[in-house]
């Protein structure tokens, strides 16, 4: 696919509310392919919500979630890999009692074809795209470091590796979108210099990336555009130095009363 | 009309005493969380056993039945023991696996104790029929009208009025919360046990008129009664009566109308239907039945 | 940390080839052992069982669901063959065809009603499911002879051979379970077996990667139908006599309970479990009368031994782990979170 098709993920009033709590609000936001759009927000500003909608896990009451120009079912987070969208989550999701190499193989056999039924005789399809998800497993693992604990059950690992694996198993649906929900969530500061190479290399690898992420350091070093969400809506957005700057963000993390005196600082 | 009339007694006889079953599954899951497989076995033991007291060693029936009733409650006391006294399960899937194998216990001793011989008791009020509308019953179904509607009031008053009744129907199986009411999980989850298998004996002595016993009757009075309790929505004293009486008057229709052979089988269709379609049973009561 | 978790038992993970291996092995060498007819219908049993728990092992062992409606699924499959041959002189053959396709349709509608449900409710679900064929068997006498049995069933032939000989009917059951062992396997070591693990340890993981949950679990519903009604119709014709006793709840519980203490989600759990199954049943025939009071007994304590349950446990310490990670996660992000406020 060339660069010019991707456009990345591109969200359009999206709207949702949970009885008469208004959690999004019109919501229209962009992450163009090849770069990392971050959206920040003080807690309840909506941010899970606005993840879970675009990656399926909750029904949106309106709006529109694109992926390359593509639009996305709503509501239906098992059609989200056909899409070449990918996610993590805020509290750490692998499938324990299995390898390493089969959890990212897990996401390789997503944009693999053939029936369920043809893997149970076996045939040559099934083993071309077994070989062929191990061996982009590997070559993944390789690349971050994780080939030596290939074989090992996944819940062996220590915490950041495991998140590290979460990771490369979103890279081996080879997406064209990924949501990342608090990848620094749970990380000793020491792994967020590591994780922001990681993130920038899948920008670099031509992959629109949405960064949610309470980590305020992370999100300004890495992000070319930030989108800061407040009470469901777009507050404003723009470069990390712009936001930094807003007063209406400073009030809207550190409350009113603030925005004169001080600058959002890290 | 005639018929009709017959139909719905002979449906109400029974689905009270469903609903009663009904009411014990609601016990145990309001205060542990899990499906008591057991809850069927008590109603075997008590209806059984007072038939065999009565039948085989000739003792007077309401003895027999008090009898009945005694020994059922010791099982439920024992059941507890087997699932909780070596403090290992605690998760209500645990303790359902847990209830399936003193099922089989339960029904492999009576079948010892029974040798395969089926048992009947005779009403405590007499075999005169009784006219009601044209139609002619048997007094036993006015009797488990009347108990059905008693226990109902009876554990309803029991679970809103005193201290254990609230902790029974508030704990769920909540080790946290119940400390928070100053009883211990083990403390709950007997008494639980034991008002469990008194509402099934209780239910066995008023089946063993209806019907015979015999030691495999528990599995299939068990699902009877946990479909009346699915219909009602599990653990709603009021709901259970209703999905009792519900399910007893679909089955006297199928039977009475169609084939008994099948009447059996109404159970299941509801059952499943409940599951598939409306887990919250009738009344909607708010509770996460599907993952 | 690592140190510490990496103690836990590794075999689960991996892709357990020798496991097939010593299933096919065992199917070849048993009958080496002892070749009697006694014992050969006695190893012709035990390879039934080894498809029937094969089948369960889709279920309870690969999807993680405890299911009681194999014993019912087992019991249609020996009465839609035997019906079939009795009644309306179906070719055995046919028959063994016809049987597998019956279960497999009345799997898949049992399991899209139930499959969705909460654990107690789904165990349940197909509790009922299983015992209402059971009530069927029986009640249905014109078709089933009800509860004295259907009699008369021809033994198995293809091309007007009669597989009567004892040795012939073990090679062919055998051989059946060895192909069932294998299909079970490539199922179990490929993406759609992987996925329906992956589902049972982490289900919004498994549906970002594409694993469509309904699907899966269909398919598992439909294989375990499939080979209950193989081994349901082997039975059929193997016995030929069945009754409705032999499909009733004791047996439900104990597929699973022999499933389940042998390996359930392991290629070593069916064969294992047929074993115990055949073993139960030589033993029962002197003492048939404790068979359920033994039973329930060494269940109850098996359980009671296994803290949390028996196929529980596994997904509970899965969650122990997890719950663990959570935990470690959030103490480590403490001082994270100071950043945030600085």
């Amino acid at each position: 696919m060339s660069t010019s098709e991707r456009q990345g993920l591109r969200v359009t009033g999206v709207s949702k509310a949970y009885g008469g709590l208004q959690v999004l609000k019109d919501v229209t936001l962009r992450a163009p392919a090849g770069s990392i759009t971050a959206v920040i927000g003080p807690n309840g500003a909506g941010k899970s919500t606005l993840a879970n909608v675009i990656s399926g896990f909750v029904t949106q009451d309106a709006g529109q979630v694109f992926v390359n120009g593509a639009e996305l079912p709503a509501g239906k987070a098992v059609a989200r890999a056909g899409h070449r969208l990918g996610r993590t989550f805020q509290n750490l999701e692998v499938f324990t009692g299995m390898t390493v190499l089969h959890n990212v193989a897990m996401g390789a056999y997503s944009r693999q074809k053939g029936s369920h039924l043809g893997d149970l005789i076996r045939g040559p399809r099934t083993r071309r795209n077994e070989r062929e998800a191990e061996e982009s497993a590997r070559a993944l693992l390789r690349k971050f470091g994780l080939e030596h604990r290939a074989d090992s059950l996944v819940e062996s690992l220590p915490f950041g590796e495991a998140k590290l694996v979460e990771m490369v198993r979103v890279l081996a649906m080879e997406p064209e979108v990924v949501v990342l929900d608090e990848p620094a969530a749970g990380l000793p500061p020491a792994s967020a210099m590591p994780l922001a190479e990681t993130i920038a290399g899948m920008a670099q690898e031509g992959i629109g990336v949405l960064l949610i992420e309470h980590n305020m350091k992370l999100v300004m070093s890495i992000s070319e555009h930030v989108v800061v969400l407040d009470q469901g809506r777009v507050l404003t957005e723009g470069s990390p130095a712009e936001v930094q700057k807003d007063p209406r963000v400073i009030e809207a993390y550190l409350g009113p009363g603030h925005a004169k005196s001080e600058e959002l600082t890290l | 009309m005639d018929l009709f009339i017959q139909v719905l007694l002979s449906g109400l006889s029974v689905g009270a005493i469903y609903a009663i079953v009904a009411l014990g599954f609601g016990v145990i899951f309001n205060a542990t969380g899990a499906i008591n497989f057991v809850q069927g076995e008590y109603v075997m033991v008590g209806g059984l056993s007072a038939a065999m007291l009565y039948e085989a060693w000739d003792v007077p029936i309401f003895v027999a039945i008090l009898v009945a009733i005694a020994v059922t409650t010791v099982l439920g006391l024992l059941t507890e023991m087997g699932l909780l006294g070596f403090g290992r399960l605690r998760t209500p899937a645990a303790i359902t696996i847990a209830t399936i194998a003193i099922a089989v216990i339960v029904k492999g001793a009576a079948m010892l104790i029974s040798v395969r011989d089926t048992y009947a008791l005779p009403s405590v009020l007499g075999s005169e029929s009784l006219q009601i509308l044209g139609a002619s019953t048997s007094r036993q179904t006015i009797l488990n009208l009347v108990l059905a509607v008693l226990v109902v009031i009876a554990l309803t008053l029991f679970f809103r009025r005193t201290k254990l009744g609230t902790t029974l129907r508030a704990a769920a199986g909540d080790s946290e919360t119940l400390q928070t009411f100053g009883v211990s999980y083990r403390t709950t989850a007997r008494w639980a046990f034991v008002i469990a298998a008194a509402l099934g004996a209780v239910a066995g002595a008023g089946l063993a008129p209806l019907t015979v016993m015999s030691f495999d009757s528990g599995t299939l009075l068990g699902l009877k009664g946990f479909a009346a309790a699915m219909l009602g929505g599990l653990g709603n004293p009021q709901g259970a009566l209703a999905g009792g009486l519900l399910l007893g008057v679909a089955e006297a229709v199928v039977a009475g109308y169609g084939t008994s052979a099948y009447a059996d089988v109404v159970a299941f269709v509801v059952l499943l239907a409940i599951l598939t379609f409306k887990p919250t049973g009738m009344f909607g009561t708010a509770r996460a039945v599907r993952t | 940390m690592s140190s510490r978790l990496s103690a836990l038992p590794r075999s689960l993970g991996r892709t357990n080839s020798w496991e097939l291996w010593i299933t096919i092995g065992l199917l070849l060498l048993l009958p080496m052992l002892m070749a009697t007819d006694y014992a050969l219908h006695i190893w012709t049993r035990m390879a039934i069982y080894v498809i029937l728990l094969t089948g369960l092992n889709f279920i309870n062992g690969m999807a993680g669901m405890i299911s009681l409606a194999q014993a019912g699924f087992f019991g249609l499959g020996a009465y839609a063959a035997g019906i079939a041959a009795v009644r309306f002189d179906v070719p055995p053959v046919l028959a063994l065809v016809i049987a597998p396709v019956v279960v497999t349709l009345a799997a898949l509608l049992v399991g899209m009603m139930s499959m969705r449900l909460k654990e107690i409710y789904f165990k349940m679900a197909t509790l009922g499911a299983g015992f209402v064929l059971f009530l069927l068997f029986g009640r249905m006498v014109e078709l089933t002879g009800g509860p004295n049995g259907l009699v008369g069933i021809p033994p198995f032939s293809l091309f007007g051979f009669e597989f009567t000989e004892p040795i012939v009917k073990y090679g062919f059951v055998a051989l059946l379970a060895i192909i069932g062992a294998i299909v079970a396997h490539n199922l179990l070591v490929s993406r759609t077996g992987r996925a329906l693990r992956a589902y049972g340890a982490s289900e919004p993981a498994a549906l970002a990667a594409g694993a469509s949950p309904f699907k899966l679990r269909l398919l598992a519903f439909g294989m375990s139908g499939f080979y209950a009604g193989v081994a349901g119709a082997l039975e059929a014709f193997d016995s030929r006599f069945i009754s409705p006793s032999t499909f009733d709840f004791m047996m439900a519980v104990l597929l699973v309970v022999a499933l389940v203490l042998s390996g359930a989600g392991r290629m070593i759990g069916p064969i294992l479990g047929a074993l115990l199954l055949t073993g139960i049943e030589v033993f029962a025939a002197d003492y048939a009368d404790y068979e359920p009071l033994i039973m329930g007994v060494i269940f109850l304590i098996a359980i009671q031994l296994f803290p949390r349950g028996l196929a529980g446990e596994l997904a509970a310490r899965r969650e122990d782990r997890r719950e663990r990670a959570k935990r470690e996660a959030a103490e480590q992000a403490k001082p994270d979170q100071e950043v945030v406020r600085a």
